[in-house]
């Protein structure tokens, strides 16, 4: 077996495979047009595999089997040359070639790694990336930052007890979107609201989001889009150690150690990554009344990656990480919680191991992926404090503000993809979910108990309809089961339902000019009753604790969204550009949405109750460009305007009765500026060193703002934030086995931050919006080998 | 969990392969003025690689790094490194080969290379290998990664 393998290595070296004894013989000599021989020309029989180049003197020699064959000779920067040869043993054939010049074949080469990937530009949906040297250029921290950078895409802090963020998709919030990992929604509910931060930015290759119709593939949550965090395969042997200071507003420091290592075999055939990660920041009070805006954090993240090639087909993945991070907000951050005000103390302790399998066909047209991923999260939590008051009533409750939580998702699917000789690809899966979220604090009589188990089956055809033309068709058959049981104080809810959706989507690809594409799509998408992230989430409001619950008879919301856009690019010599105007409108069917019903529950603590809302759309557009006119500058900018309504007027805050309040109502969402951007500018004059201004713009939205111990909601505008950074990077190449990188910069230079947040014990602690740094001074130092 | 995880650091970093050996490249300049004056008998091996090629750069650290490999490069060929996107023009015996994109694409390779590396389908790639006759006849091709072991086997006679 080895013996054949290596004939065979042997074989398709020397690129002939017949002995000579009964070959016929053609030879010559190929020159250009002014008298000039062609050396290493490529001359071969058409549909075989004989073939040789011309040596230094532009002669060649070819033997095959007598026969009638088309003999092709190729040069660089020449019109290639065919004609039809007859090949006999007793007249060997003598031909000089003349090769004229090919003025019109001056497009750039195109390389191909040893890997293949589809071109961005052909992709039949539009993808997004956030590349690893956009979350360098922005010195991101942790996935959260870097996604700030994508159109349509808006990250934003949402507790200033705890720092909770989301990201908001073509103005959809957080529970819309679905975060992959490698492809796979091994993100469950819980670890989604924090998740986002914890992610530590070392380990990523690239960010690819793509805005609508995720739902097809990915089933339920996905109806603003997917964004698929691509981890790093290693390739080289390698180690990297990075450290990163930052001073936040001249008072609280941010410091975060991070590591990786790779170790790969000479023979490709297995690798394995570890990569590490510890941060810790002080917390940052903004107008100085001793409760935080920007919480108290320290994450340790541990984990590796590994895959093993049993074959050259197929492939054994192994990921783990573990994660582990403390927050904690509010005030008196040196006592125990019992003993401040208002405190929200999370301690997550996450473990997230998966193993997954591909196998391709010999000919590399078939493909199987098996997957299946477990991530558990343990929680202790604390929200509660005195509230501002000191009776025994208030310490009692403080100390009874302890909370515990268990969240376990497990996924598991397969998928086989096959590409046909037309180019056309079918993809088929099947993926089989499993969620368990287990959410107590006695104290409150507060208790999540939900199961959801998720059985999906889903297919997806690629048609090249033509040469312009391509078509994607899916569908995704989702029977969801959701067991649920929710309690806080003393209302008790539950829902208790399965359902089956079918998800179709379809988009064409139409490529107008070799330049110009169209793109235009539907998507169906839909959510199923359950708590989801922001729900597990306990605010402090007025001194009192907001918790969500749901409504009896919650329903499922559907969507129903579809997208055009048209993308220019061109790569023109040095010069690149490429312009994207995409527009989007989405149809929200009975969406979840969340009404404060004030201070209803007895102990004066708010509820917020999901209910489906009578209907809603979202509609606007997005513009993306990229520019460079040559390797040293390169330049980004993404513009999106949006609009949001309510089919009718929609209740926000449901008044108490005999509070002698009014009910407040909104026309359309909140926290949605009708417009907004970002901009990146890269220069780059040398290998050694590079500066990068990054910003962003935010144009003005309503913002709700608890303003009475009943939870009265009033309706702020939020003024236009333009918040820009500022990094240097200079490089050294110590040798080749070592190299250092220093960075320094400020972020949010014009320090465009809120001011006017709420102050003391009874503040709303979700009444944060903007930027989620004031001006941040930072120095960065990478060392290692390779980076 | 920690102490385990800073072990396995440690010891990848510092894990050294069996056996180390530097590979010594003839330059570039030594290839062109020998040529010219014929004093090349042994075939010639060249090894086209880029800084972003990252399959390169793997081969640097393990086929290239290899005693018995590095050994047979410097008695038994007359062996080569080229930056395929070398700015200037290279001279083999009578021929000089330009690389015309230079100031005009962002990555451009010089004719040598793409010259070398054409083939009836596929578009040109790195890592590329050849071999060369001392006459200049092509002998010999690689156009994807080679571990040690294929590449001895393409060293082989």
């Amino acid at each position: 077996m080895i013996k054949f393998r290596l004939l065979a290595l042997l074989l398709v070296f020397l690129g002939s495979t017949a002995s000579s004894q009964n070959l016929a013989e053609i030879s010559g000599r190929i020159s250009t047009t002014s008298g000039e021989v062609i050396p290493f020309a490529n001359v071969y029989f058409k549909d075989t595999t004989i073939g040789a180049s011309s040596n230094i003197d532009g002669e060649f020699k070819l033997q095959h089997t007598p026969g009638t064959y088309q003999l092709v000779i190729n040069a660089q920067g020449y019109t290639s040359f065919t004609k039809q040869v007859k090949l006999s043993l007793e007249q060997p054939i003598q031909l000089d070639v003349v090769l004229s010049e090919d003025a019109l074949g001056l497009d750039e080469v195109v390389i191909s790694a040893t890997r293949n990937r589809v071109k961005r530009r052909d992709a039949p949906v539009v993808v997004s990336t956030v590349g690893p040297k956009l979350f360098n250029a922005t010195q991101s921290l942790s996935l959260a930052d870097g996604l700030q950078f994508s159109p349509g895409l808006r990250v934003e802090n949402n507790c200033q007890n705890c720092g909770f963020t989301q990201v908001r998709l073509n103005g959809l919030d957080g529970s819309y979107t679905q975060i992959l990992v490698n492809s796979r929604p091994i993100f469950s509910s819980l670890l989604g609201v924090y998740g986002l931060e914890q992610i530590p930015s070392n380990i990523i290759d690239r960010v690819e989001v793509v805005r609508s119709g995720g739902s097809a593939l990915y089933g339920s949550n996905a109806i603003a889009g997917t964004v698929n965090v691509i981890t790093k395969d290693p390739v080289l042997n390698t180690w990297e150690i990075g450290s990163n200071l930052s001073y936040i507003d001249g008072q609280a420091f941010d410091r975060l150690l991070n590591f990786n290592s790779s170790s790969v075999a000479n023979d490709l055939k297995s690798g394995v990554t570890f990569f590490g990660n510890y941060r810790n920041r002080q917390s940052y009070d903004a107008n100085s009344d001793g409760f935080t805006e920007i919480v108290e954090l320290t994450n340790t993240t541990f984990g590796s990656n590994a895959y093993f090639k049993p074959t050259n087909l197929s492939r054994i993945g192994l990921n783990l990480t573990a994660i582990r991070e403390y927050r904690r907000g509010g005030d008196r951050l040196e006592l125990a919680p019992q003993f401040t005000d208002v405190t929200e103390e999370l301690d997550h302790d996450t473990f997230i191991g998966g193993i997954d399998y591909t196998l391709n066909s010999a000919d590399q047209t078939k493909t199987l992926e098996l997957f299946t991923s477990v991530s558990h999260t343990n929680r202790q939590s604390y929200y509660g404090g005195l509230g501002g008051g000191r009776t025994a009533q208030d310490s009692i409750s403080a100390n009874n503000a302890f909370g515990t939580t268990k969240d376990l998702a497990w996924v598991n699917g397969a998928k086989f993809s096959k590409t046909f000789d037309s180019q056309d690809v079918l993809t088929t899966g099947v993926d089989i979910n499993h969620s368990r979220t287990e959410d107590e604090i006695l104290g409150y009589n507060r208790l999540i108990d939900q199961e959801v188990n998720t059985y999906a089956a889903y297919g997806q055809y690629q048609w090249n309809i033509n040469s312009r033309l391509e078509a994607l068709i899916g569908a995704r058959l989702d029977y969801i089961a959701v067991d649920g049981l929710y309690q806080v104080e003393t209302i008790s809810r539950s829902v208790d339902l399965d359902q089956t959706a079918l998800s179709p989507r379809l988009t064409l690809n139409y490529k107008w000019t070799d330049k110009i594409r169209l793109r235009a799509g539907y998507a169906r998408g839909f959510r199923a009753p359950q708590a989801f992230n922001e729900d597990l989430h306990v605010a402090g409001v007025g001194g009192e604790q907001q918790f969500v619950i749901l409504s009896e008879e919650l329903e499922t919301e559907y969507s129903d969204a579809f997208t055009a856009s048209i993308n220019l690019s061109e790569i023109k010599q040095q010069q690149q550009y490429d312009v994207l105007v995409e527009g989007f409108y989405t149809q929200l069917n009975n969406p979840f949405t969340i009404i404060s019903t004030g201070s209803s529950l007895p102990n004066g603590s708010l509820l917020e109750e999901v209910r489906n809302g009578s209907g809603a759309r979202v509609y606007g557009t997005n513009i993306e460009l990229k520019y460079s006119p040559n390797p040293v500058y390169r330049f980004q900018l993404g513009a999106t305007y949006q609009q949001t309504a309510y089919e009718e007027t929609q209740l926000l805050y449901e008044a108490p009765p005999a509070s002698g309040e009014a009910d407040v109502f909104i026309d359309s969402f909140v926290r949605n500026p009708d417009w907004y951007g970002f901009f990146t500018a890269n220069f780059k004059p040398s290998e050694a060193f590079n500066i990068d201004l990054t910003g962003n713009l935010t144009g003005e939205m309503e913002v709700p703002r608890v303003v009475n111990s009943n939870g009265l909601i009033q309706l702020n505008e939020s003024p236009v934030f333009f918040d820009l950074n500022l990094k240097f990077e200079k490089h050294w190449d110590v040798s080749d086995l070592f190299m250092v990188t220093l960075s320094g910069g400020v972020r949010n230079l014009f320090n465009s931050y809120q001011d006017d947040f709420d102050r003391g014990a009874t503040r709303d602690s979700e009444y944060i919006y903007g930027p989620g740094l004031p001006r941040t001074v930072f120095v960065g130092l990478k060392f290692g080998k390779l980076h | 969990m920690r102490l385990i995880y800073t072990c396995c650091f440690l010891m990848i970093l510092g894990f050294q392969p069996k056996g180390y050996a530097q590979m010594h490249w003839k330059s570039l300049d030594s290839l062109q003025s020998k040529l010219q004056n014929e004093e090349i008998e042994r075939p010639i091996f060249i090894f086209f690689t880029a800084n972003w090629c990252v399959y390169c750069q793997k081969m640097k650290q393990a086929a290239f790094q290899s005693p018995k490999l590095v050994k047979i490069l410097k008695s038994n060929y007359f062996s080569v490194k080229i930056d395929a996107h070398y700015p200037n023009p290279i001279q083999l015996s009578d021929y000089i080969f330009k690389n015309t994109g230079v100031g005009y694409y962002r990555r451009p390779f010089h004719d040598l290379a793409l010259q070398l590396a054409q083939r009836s389908q596929d578009q040109f790639s790195l890592p590329f290998l050849v071999i060369l006759n001392p006459d200049l006849s092509v002998r010999r091709r690689a156009f994807t990664y080679l571990s040690p072991k294929q590449l001895m086997l393409f060293l082989q006679p």
